[in-house]
């Protein structure tokens, strides 16, 4: 891409800006899933996010709310209602489209890390940048490097992502989520298999995200000690958001 | 601020147990202040302006462990004290009784307390079963003490979810027909949580529950 | 660089092992491809130089009782317009004994223009003693004849035979100085083999200016066209008015042709099998890879890549385990070729590395392997990564 290109993509983000309320948006939301029977598990989902927010999913396993939040990420699509992003519907987009817009609107941190074991840290964190096919700098790197040292695991920058430990991948993750500077930061149980330390360490770090870079995180967690801190929680019940409190 | 507050604040800051506690019985028997303004201006404050340093989070833990022990002390030893009080102030028993808890997992009593004491003042008799109470534990209290307010204190925000639990599970599975009360900080910034979960009136100041006594 | 060939790349790197392991595989398919086809593709080259390469390819013969070819310079003057003809050559051939002992032995006395049959016959390099002849009368043998007579350069050696002269038979005899030693390396024509010149034929013979022969050969290119030549010269020249027919080395060697050809198609078949059985292992392992991957694709897709990248990421592993499986394969054939051909004494084969073959050789592998990671590319293209992060 050119860099006039590129200003005039800059150009037209700042103007959407203006044209949506919310960054997520979620409109009368139905999910079936069809195994032999039909199966719903989402039930008319109506569900707003304020840009720059701190947000966390709670619910019993099974209440739909991983559903949920692979429907607010693309992956999956609603059976039924409109999905906002940033002002955009996307659940008519096609997938490819919906590639460029995860790509550069989304960052994801799951519980299994995801990291690509035969690529170094460093590699793993520039790999969104890449997949935007844009040319690979020294000024890119030294921002990934610059994000790595951000979130404290630049010393396993040049390590395979198999060779560090739990809390250094999923650090490895964030770092790669934020690559991209994605206005919305979706992580799903993000410190499900850290200890208790990582566990701080991680949610800290959201805070700091969050602060820093204005991104709207929205967490799915079953950790009380994230749910607590942040600034509204959605409990999703049997497929239905049964609470949603703000602090 | 009242002006008993920083005297207070530098004992306590020093864990000074003993200086604390002789600091308030002596005001409280030379009627220098009366129990919900103790609880109010002078134990709440310090427990809630609480300063920390994030640096020194563990150091933060144990002081605040510290602290809650020393005003725990202080609130048992305010109980003969709101009894005088309540017969010098003429209230009468009002025969109803008041169920004062704290849902699953939140585990700050402190206010719980304060709010039992303060219905205990108010002519109620209160019954104060603790912190971090199970929802069924409740509902079998509920059933066994047949109150007519139930009372839940909510410190941290993640907990509102446990007591809407415990109050739908009131709601379905006893015959209580009187109201719910709820208060504490988790509803200081979003007041409109108490309705999201269910309850019927949120308590903000000492003052409401004088009303609701006043109310009958 | 783009993309999915940095991320085919990475992934072959760290599968260190198991990239080697298919590259060996199919490297090893490649070489015996590679092995067969040139062994075979030699082997007919060598049949062909050895039988056909030092023969007449096209003859023109008489086509009645009498041997004999007058005007045969007219003939001649015509063939020369033919482009396709290389060589062209005059011979009379008779039929002759010699005594060797107390046996009689008959011979084939070959009087050539000797620069045109050199052509054909390559005789002059197999000369391995003396010189060709020049002079009438001067003759050379086969090495095999010369086992019987050990003759030495300068011995004579008389011919006996007839010619008809109205009804009657006469005999006629020749002596011919040897002035050297042929060997064509085919046992019949160095046993039976006596040439000399045109000349000298045709006086001992008493023949005037005639010919038995015209002996023809095409370029290699058109060998197997030898037949249509033949046919295109017949009916442009209109043998049959002067009563001669012509010949070819396919019409006549039918069974060598028959052998060459289910030879070729012997080694064609070996060759499509070892092809097929490349391409099943290219796209077997390549499947297990999407499987193996199927989480990282998972991410990488997560993460924004599109599904042709997605499926081009297959493609060009494919491409990398055809491109190394060919170089290692050829490298392994010719290895083995040359381990053949040092084991082997015989020289009877010369190995022709053809690089158009080894060329068509590589390009088909490396195909192949592009087309055996068609279907891993369209399972990854297809893969969902809501699957991946839902499956675990």
């Amino acid at each position: 891409m050119s860099k006039s290109a590129v200003k005039i993509k800059n150009e037209e983000s700042i103007k959407e800006k203006e044209d949506y309320e919310y960054i997520v948006d979620l409109k009368h939301i139905d999910k079936f899933y069809y195994t032999g029977v039909a199966t719903q598990v989402l039930f008319d989902i109506n569900l707003q996010f304020k840009a720059g927010s701190v947000n966390s999913i709670v619910g019993p396993s099974g209440s739909g709310k991983s559903t949920l939040m692979n429907i607010l990420g693309t992956l999956d699509k609603p059976t039924k209602g409109e999905v906002y992003i940033a002002g955009k519907r996307t659940d008519q987009m096609s997938k490819n489209e919906l590639a460029i817009l995860r790509n550069q609107t989304i960052g994801f941190v799951f519980q299994f890390h995801y990291l690509l074991p035969e690529y170094t840290a460093l590699e793993n964190v520039l790999m969104p940048f890449e997949i935007s096919r844009q040319k690979v700098t020294s000024k890119v790197k030294e921002k990934a490097i610059n994000l790595m040292k951000f979130i404290g695991i630049e010393d396993v920058k040049d390590n395979l992502a198999t060779k560090m430990s739990g809390g250094q991948q999923q650090r490895t993750a964030i770092a790669r989520s934020l690559m991209n500077n994605p206005k919305i930061l979706l992580a799903d149980e993000p410190t499900g298999n850290l200890d208790t330390e990582a566990t701080d360490k991680v949610y800290n770090l959201f805070r700091e995200i969050n602060e820093k870079f204005g991104t709207t995180l929205i967490v799915i967690t079953h950790e009380r000690r994230i749910a607590e801190k942040t600034d509204r929680i959605i409990e999703i019940r049997d497929g239905k958001i049964h609470l949603d409190l703000y602090k | 601020m009242h002006p008993l507050y920083n005297e207070f604040l530098e004992y306590i800051d020093k864990e000074d147990k003993e200086k604390c506690v002789e600091f308030v019985l002596s005001k409280l028997d030379n009627k220098e202040i009366d129990v919900p303004t103790l609880y109010k201006e002078i134990l709440e404050p310090s427990l809630n302006k609480f300063y920390c340093d994030a640096e020194e989070e563990n150091l933060c833990i144990w002081k605040e462990h510290v602290r809650s022990s020393i005003i725990r002390t202080i609130i048992e030893l305010c109980y003969p004290y709101i009894l005088k009080e309540r017969r010098e102030r003429g209230i009468k028993n009002l025969n109803k009784k008041v169920f004062i808890g704290c849902p699953a997992e939140e585990y700050h009593e402190i206010g719980a307390r304060m709010i039992a004491d303060i219905f205990t003042l108010n002519g109620y008799e209160a019954i104060f079963v603790g912190a971090n109470t199970p929802k069924e534990e409740i509902r079998d209290a509920i059933n066994t003490l047949q109150p007519i307010y139930i009372g839940m204190c909510v410190t941290n925000y993640f907990t509102l979810i446990e007591a809407e639990k415990a109050i739908s599970l009131i709601k379905e599975h006893t015959e209580f027909t009187g109201k719910i009360i709820v208060g504490g900080q988790a509803f200081l910034s979003n007041p409109d949580n108490y309705k999201k979960i269910g309850a019927d009136i949120l308590i903000q100041n000492y003052g409401d529950i004088e009303k609701l006594a006043k109310e009958g | 660089m783009s993309l999915p060939l940095r991320i085919a790349l990475r992934f072959l790197k760290r599968g260190k092992w198991q990239t080697l392991l298919i590259i060996l595989g199919i490297s090893i398919g490649v070489s015996v491809q590679i092995f067969v086809g040139i062994l075979l593709n030699s082997l007919q080259s060598s049949l062909l130089n050895n039988f056909i390469g030092n023969s007449s390819q096209i003859t023109i013969v008489s086509d009645t009782d009498d041997p004999l070819i007058d005007d045969y310079e007219d003939i001649v003057e015509d063939l020369e317009e033919f482009d396709e003809l290389t060589v062209i050559s005059v011979a009379n051939d008779q039929v002759g004994t010699i005594t060797i002992g107390t046996e009689s032995e008959s011979v084939l006395l070959r009087g050539f223009e000797f620069e045109d049959a050199d052509k054909i016959y390559n005789i002059a390099d197999r000369i391995y003693g003396g010189e060709e002849p020049d002079d009438d009368f001067e003759a050379i043998i086969g090495k095999d004849l010369n086992d019987e007579l050990e003759l030495d350069e300068g011995d004579k050696l008389t011919i006996f035979g007839f010619i008809t002269v109205g009804n009657k038979t006469v005999p006629v005899n020749g002596t011919f100085e040897i002035v050297g030693f042929f060997d064509l390396e085919i046992s019949s024509i160095n046993s039976q083999w006596v040439i000399t010149t045109l000349d000298s034929v045709q006086i001992m013979y008493n023949t005037s200016d005639t010919i038995t022969s015209i002996e023809m050969q095409v370029p290699e290119e058109l060998l197997y066209e030898a037949d249509e030549i033949a046919d295109e010269i017949d009916d442009e020249l209109d043998l049959e008015d002067d009563d001669l027919k012509i010949t070819n080395w396919i019409d006549e060697n039918q069974n060598l042709l028959n052998g060459l050809q289910s030879q070729s198609l012997s080694s064609y078949f070996i060759q499509s099998f070892v092809l097929i059985s490349v391409v099943i292992g290219i796209d077997s392992v390549l499947a297990i890879s999407v499987i193996q991957k199927q989480r990282q694709l998972g991410i990488l897709k997560a993460m924004g890549i599109n599904n042709r990248t997605a499926s081009l990421v297959f493609i060009f592993q494919g491409l990398f385990l055809g491109i190394g499986g060919a170089i290692g394969g050829i490298s392994l054939g010719i290895f083995l070729l040359w381990g053949f051909t040092q084991a082997s004494a015989s020289d009877f084969i010369i190995i022709n590395y053809d690089p158009i073959f080894i060329s068509i050789s590589a390009a088909i592998i490396i195909i192949s392997s592009v087309i055996a990671a068609l279907s891993p590319a369209i399972k990854s293209s297809k893969l969902d990564p809501i699957d991946i992060i839902r499956g675990e």
